[in-house]
């Protein structure tokens, strides 16, 4: 069922032209740094101004003009399983995992630990069976695997534990270049995966204004074999960016559109999604705060401009500070999440199993989030008013003082009108109490157990899988030897 | 105004974050002759002394505390070179800070270097994407007790070990504390690479600093 944002808006038209004009002066006056100097002098080619000692780029209106002319309003993303597709366009929305935590909650402890290869095998298995995820990434990042091959390793796991699209590296030529040799083998060729991407890649931009050698490199990979970029700065108010929320926007404006420039200058047409992980820093411990509500509006914010643009988006949303699943984190995830889907985010990421800032990652809490994407859908589908819905025949026929649970018209509507919760206490406190007096955690966690023992992935067609197997046996070579 | 007066005002200007009052009023120091060894102790360290003590009781916030820190750092332009030859102000340790290759993230890295700094450290940063060339030679030129390690992402983190591995070439590795920083670092791992010490947030890494450089007992 398709679910679809933009009920909420906080910024008028006026403000976003506004931002954008002011974009354009920080572009033109002070202009971006650009690490891979092959990406420089490409800029300095279109017609920016470059220093090539400084490695500035300052771009002019007209390039970022024509660059959000040739992006694509709009893309298909497909999971290896060909009926699963992603409809990037105008305000669809989904969902996505947690991302690279550092810290896995033991299942069974609770308590943390460091993350292993089996978990992220666990992750995507869980995910997949997660109706309310519509796209995988990598939970955690594996401490058991060099960090010279684990994104080769990565990537198999996925797509092997996994129908839905993926998530690929953007670290330098050399891996983005191995991911795109493996996901060419599961597409069925180059030319198949340039027609149906089935990855997202990352480019983040350091604030303020920089653009990193090897993402940088990454992206002109991902551009050329047109699989879809997300442009994404994590700006923090404060100390990375500017304190006020409107400097925010704009420093990442300039970010996101100099990144967009250079992908369609590599290959004109290339996929992007506009997007962001910035937010506040919190002023009294100096660590990054995803849970904070300024997070929120920033995102809606980055909608809208998004939406400015013509342009699909990616933010984060359903982050949390807190280190376990507690009522920290329910709120800060529900509030963070509501918002960004309610914005129309067309890909919200970090929204399932996150705690800790991203850094911790916990099976209970990617189940519990599931259910926190399941009751965010149910808002972007509002209140469908018809004929049928108005109901007024029903109404006349139960006539005051009847009831209406006997119904046809109930049975009809009832999954459509109502969310289903599968994990949220509403029975009377004795019942509760009489099946163990259970927080949502151990619910959660009882359900996670669940899935892991029973859910199996659509297998892996057996060719595929050993040709893969040869690629990250030729990548360890390269690396490890 | 009197030595006592100035010393006062100082030491203010440093609490209230006012760059411009701490330079006026360090040079004011010089011009009437008075001991600016004194000034740093009794005016620069004492301000911000009281700084990072409300910073860390939760009173003032990070950016406070960065000013007071930009403020010490212009008045110790102007005090610094006029100390007689051969006197140096106390500090607790001279800590030679940088993010690794490859890697331009430097945010944490600066927040971390003003907190050492309030705390009384003297902090030679030596800016991003440092080879581990780079540390080992600012090691020698300054001698720390401690080199401060950072890497943000799982990637770069694979350098710190090089740097480590450079400073033992070096024959430097016995006489300093490493420690390291970043947000894919773990304690684990810090130890793992055989680094001395490991701070989750800036602030326990002032705490890991202080206790390392005690370790050390010079």
């Amino acid at each position: 069922m398709e679910i679809r944002g933009g009920q909420l808006k906080i910024l008028t038209s006026d403000e976003l032209h506004e931002i954008h004009s002011a974009t354009i002066e920080i572009l033109e006056r002070v202009g971006v740094k650009v690490l891979e100097d092959k990406a420089l002098q490409m800029l300095g080619e279109a017609g920016a101004y470059i220093n090539v000692k400084e490695k500035i780029a300052r771009i002019p209106e007209y390039l970022v003009k024509e660059a959000i002319k040739k992006a694509p309003c709009c893309f298909t993303l497909y999971g290896r399983d060909p009926k699963y597709k992603l409809r990037f366009e105008d305000k669809r929305v989904y969902f996505s995992m947690g991302n690279g935590a550092k810290r896995v909650l033991d299942l069974e402890t609770g308590k943390p630990r460091t993350p292993t290869l089996k978990d992220l095998e666990d992750f995507f298995r869980l995910a997949d069976a997660l109706e309310n995820i519509h796209h995988q990434s990598s939970a955690a990042k594996p401490r058991d695997v060099p960090d010279s091959v684990v994104h080769v390793y990565q990537l198999f796991v996925q797509i092997k534990n996994t129908t839905k699209p993926l998530e690929g590296t953007t670290y330098g030529y050399k891996r983005a270049m191995d991911d795109i040799r493996m996901l060419s083998i599961l597409a069925g060729g180059e030319e198949e995966l340039r027609k149906k991407p089935m990855v997202l890649g990352y480019h983040n931009p350091v604030s303020p204004l920089q653009h990193s050698k090897e993402l940088t490199q990454g992206l002109m990979v991902y551009a050329k074999y047109k699989q879809p970029l997300i442009i994404a700065p994590e700006a923090e108010a404060g100390a990375t960016a500017p304190v006020t929320l409107a400097g925010l926007l704009v420093q990442q404006n300039a970010e996101i559109l100099s990144g967009i420039v250079m992908a369609e200058l590599v290959n004109p047409g290339t996929p992007v999604l506009y997007g962001t992980v910035s937010t506040i820093i919190d002023m009294k411990t100096g660590t990054v705060a995803y849970g904070a509500i300024e997070s929120g509006l920033i995102n809606v914010a980055t909608a809208q401009l998004a939406q400015y643009y013509g342009l699909p988006s990616r933010g984060t949303g359903g982050g949390t500070d807190s280190k376990i699943p507690d009522i920290q984190a329910g709120f800060e995830k529900a509030i963070t999440l509501l918002m960004a889907a309610l914005a129309g985010i067309n890909f919200i990421y970090n929204a399932a199993g996150s705690l800790d800032s991203s850094l911790t990652v916990s099976y209970e809490q990617t189940v519990i989030d599931n259910e926190i994407c399941g009751i965010v859908s149910r808002a972007l589908r509002g209140i469908e008013i018809n004929d049928e819905t108005l109901a007024i025949d029903i109404i006349e026929h139960i006539g005051p003082g009847g009831h209406y649970l006997a119904q046809q018209h109930t049975l009809k509507y009832l999954t459509k009108e109502h969310y289903l919760p599968k994990l949220l206490n509403r029975q009377s406190w004795e019942r509760w109490e009489k099946e163990g007096s259970k927080d949502l955690r151990e619910v959660a966690r009882e359900e996670a157990r669940r899935i892991l023992k029973e859910h199996r992935p659509e297998p892996l067609d057996r060719d595929i899988e050993e040709e893969l197997k040869k690629i990250i046996k030729e990548v360890e070579k390269r690396e490890l030897s | 105004m009197g030595e006592t007066d100035l010393l006062k005002r100082l030491k203010e200007a440093i609490i209230n974050y006012d760059t411009e009052e701490a330079a006026k009023v360090a040079k004011e120091i010089v011009e009437k002759g008075f001991d600016p060894l004194e000034a740093i102790e009794k005016g620069v360290s004492e301000g911000l002394k009281i700084v990072g003590e409300k910073f860390g009781a939760g009173e003032i916030f990070l950016p406070m505390l960065m000013m007071a820190a930009q403020a010490a750092k212009e008045a110790l332009a102007i005090l610094e070179p006029m100390l007689k030859e051969g006197a140096s102000r106390k500090t607790i340790g001279k800590v030679v800070i940088g993010t690794v290759e490859g890697d331009i993230h430097d945010i944490g890295k600066n927040i971390v270097a003003t907190m050492l700094t309030a705390n009384g450290f003297e902090v030679y940063d030596i800016g991003v994407d440092a080879p581990a060339s780079k540390f080992v030679e600012k090691a020698k030129e300054v001698n720390p007790q401690i080199i401060g390690i950072s890497a943000l992402m799982t990637t770069t983190m694979q350098k710190v070990p090089e740097v480590i591995e450079a400073l033992k070439k070096a024959g430097l590795r016995e006489k300093v504390k490493v420690m390291v920083g970043g947000a894919a670092v773990t304690e684990e791992w810090a130890k793992q690479i055989g680094a001395d010490g490991y701070g989750e947030d800036a602030k326990a890494a002032v705490e890991v600093a202080k206790k390392l450089v005690l370790e050390r007992g010079d």
